[in-house]
């Protein structure tokens, strides 16, 4: 071994590098993790009836008999938290196929793995309608095979974005059809999937949620370990490769763990788009794009927004509701146009 | 062999780039690969990180193929500084110094206070120190090159491959370069090995100079022994005056008119 560790003499401290940026950043995400825990809170709150947030707190932690912990722990906390858990499957899911693809206009909806997962998943709901809990790992198993699709087709040295934007479009139309035609035919076997068909969180209950929490929880914590990797990754294979990492194999088990978060996401709430391109895409703009403050970064923001946004599809038009989907295309669409006006250079 | 090629044959489709060559490279010195454009060296380099697959034979480092050793494990030997490279554009010179310690990792732990040492003295070894928290994107393209060369020694390795690192760099920063490249052979011991493109600049600078012919004939030697006038009509068809360089005391050269019958072509 060289000796570039022994070379010098005193040791100097840990505290001496400079750290003035890293501050910045735990500050923002800090703020951010504040404002989700905040928002969840509130957002029990509102609806047809109303509760501060003093009385939704306590009905979220003391078991009574009350109104309030009717409404708010069954009826609201359920929906509330599946929204936060879809925001930030689908976050992380983008973040992550940002990575893979090297390119920043990638997400779960652009590249046409939401159609592909609510492809499988409304086949499994078609084969086996009895077995509606096979429906979050038929979701997961269509994500992998769509994104792996993409990624054939329009991987080469990072993924150019005419030809990954493309060839989403073209897997997107055509699970589209395929769905329109399960739809059409198979209309009373899906009949109990209704948040998985209309895009939304709408009637999402405590059953549902658990249904996909182990997949999501797991999704999750494989995250924590990824950040070192995902930062060699960015610096190109040739480089990663150097560095002793294997990226073939990395890349293929980042596929795997965004379709598992993704599937789980789209299990619970259908097409949903945008939000796994708009997060990542926010969350750079605040913290960077090192992956150790990008990451904990899109899981407040994919918190916020879906929440946010799901509750305001439960209140803007009383007594009907609109789909989180729906809020979230008004909010998305534009801002992927301004992306993609923006960055045509990459 | 400490470092080297046997039998090595890499062919993109039908082109056959290399065929059974084997070629050894000596350890502690610098050693500069040189020769016409396509024939090869560049993929030699990357046909031992995996970037390039090679059709037969193989790459050896201390006695063991390559392929035997872990990628963790070479990594903290071999250290590749190759020519196309991708930064994220807001990583700052720390941060980016700091991947070199990627290979030193373990599984689910941040950087220690050891590794924070060695990223601080490859930082002041490099020049860099004071840059520590400026962004990439805003530095030039020699600034940068030593921020990379800084994340290859942070791997602490034995041995650094560098595949045209003087590239698109104004003369001085060329010479910044290369005089960093030395100060590693000579100040740490590291074995280096590269790719250059400069004839004058690889004779100034190394040890020995291999220069590729044809796809299976390498020829090495010290630069007063491949800075000749036969050996540079033979491997670049150039016509060359050969001039002695007292000051650093090797040969440098002066090229004429292409060898390469350009009017007798053309009639």
């Amino acid at each position: 071994m060289t000796d570039i560790s022994a070379a010098g003499a005193a040791r100097p401290a840990l505290d001496s590098r400079p750290k003035g940026p890293h501050i910045k950043k735990m500050t923002v995400i800090a703020v951010l993790a504040a404002a989700s825990v905040l928002s969840v809170i509130v957002c029990v709150g509102i609806g047809t009836i109303r509760f501060t947030p003093g009385e939704s707190l306590k009905a979220l932690f003391v078991a009574d008999d009350s109104t309030a912990r009717l409404i708010v722990w069954n009826l609201r906390l359920p929906r509330v938290l599946s929204a936060a858990f879809v925001g930030v499957c689908l976050s992380l899911s983008g973040c992550i196929l940002q990575g893979v693809m090297r390119n920043n206009l990638a997400s779960p909806s652009t590249i046409g793995v939401t159609g592909g997962s609510s492809f499988i998943g409304y086949m499994t709901l078609v084969v086996f309608p009895s077995y509606y809990f096979l429906l979050p790992a038929g979701s997961i198993i269509g994500a992998f095979v769509t994104t792996m699709l993409i990624y054939m087709l329009a991987y080469k040295k990072g993924v150019s974005s005419v030809r990954m934007i493309l060839s989403g479009l073209a897997v997107s139309a055509l699970f589209g059809a395929f769905n329109d035609v399960i739809r059409t035919f198979f209309s009373e076997r899906i009949s109990n999937a209704s948040g998985f068909l209309v895009g939304g969180l709408t009637g999402v209950t405590w059953d549902k949620f658990k249904l996909i929490l182990p997949y999501a929880l797991a999704g999750i914590f494989v995250c924590a370990f990824l950040p070192a990797k995902m930062n060699v990754l960015m610096l190109g294979d040739e480089t990663a490769n150097s560095l002793g990492l294997r990226t073939e194999r990395f890349r293929f088990f980042l596929i795997a763990v965004s379709s598992l978060l993704a599937g789980a996401a789209i299990a619970v709430a259908g097409l949903i788009s945008f939000v796994g391109l708009i997060v990542p895409h926010i969350a750079r703009l605040l913290v960077g794009s090192n992956y150790k403050f990008l990451f904990p970064a899109s899981i407040f923001l994919g918190v916020l927004l879906v929440v946010v946004c799901d509750t305001v599809g439960r209140v803007v038009l009383p007594p009907g509701e609109v789909p989180v989907s729906i809020i979230l295309a008004f909010i998305g669409a534009p801002f992927f146009l301004y992306l993609l006006r923006t960055r045509r250079g990459e | 062999m400490y470092f080297g090629f046997e039998d090595i044959t890499i062919q993109f489709g039908k082109k056959r780039v290399i065929s059974g060559l084997s070629v050894d490279f000596p350890r502690g010195k610098i050693t500069t690969v040189i020769g016409r454009n396509g024939c090869g060296k560049s993929s030699l380099l990357k046909a031992v990180f995996g970037a390039v697959t090679p059709l037969s034979g193989r790459a050896v480092f201390d006695g063991r193929p390559i392929s035997a050793y872990k990628p963790k494990v070479l990594a903290r030997r071999i250290a590749y500084l190759p020519q196309v490279y991708f930064v994220p554009p807001d990583i700052d010179v720390y941060t980016m110094v700091s991947y070199g310690r990627y290979p030193h990792s373990r599984f689910a732990r941040g950087l220690t206070r050891a590794d924070a040492d060695v990223i601080e003295r490859c930082v002041r070894l490099t020049g860099l120190t004071g840059m520590e928290r400026r962004v990439i994107s805003t530095l030039s393209g020699g600034e940068r090159q030593r921020v990379r060369i800084a994340m290859t020694i942070c791997q602490e390795p034995e041995m650094l491959v560098l595949d045209e690192p003087t590239t698109y760099l104004d003369i001085s920063c060329q010479l910044d370069v290369l005089e960093l490249v030395k100060r590693l052979n000579r100040d740490l011991g590291i074995t280096i090995v590269m790719v250059l493109h400069d004839i004058n600049m690889a004779a100034r600078y190394s040890d020995y100079l291999y220069a590729i012919k044809s796809d299976s004939v390498c020829a090495g030697g010290t630069p007063s022994e491949i800075v000749t006038k036969r050996e540079l009509a033979e491997i670049f068809r150039v016509e060359a005056e050969i001039h002695r360089d007292e000051k650093n005391d090797c040969p440098y050269f002066i090229p004429y008119k292409n060898n390469n019958n350009f009017e007798e072509q053309i009639k």
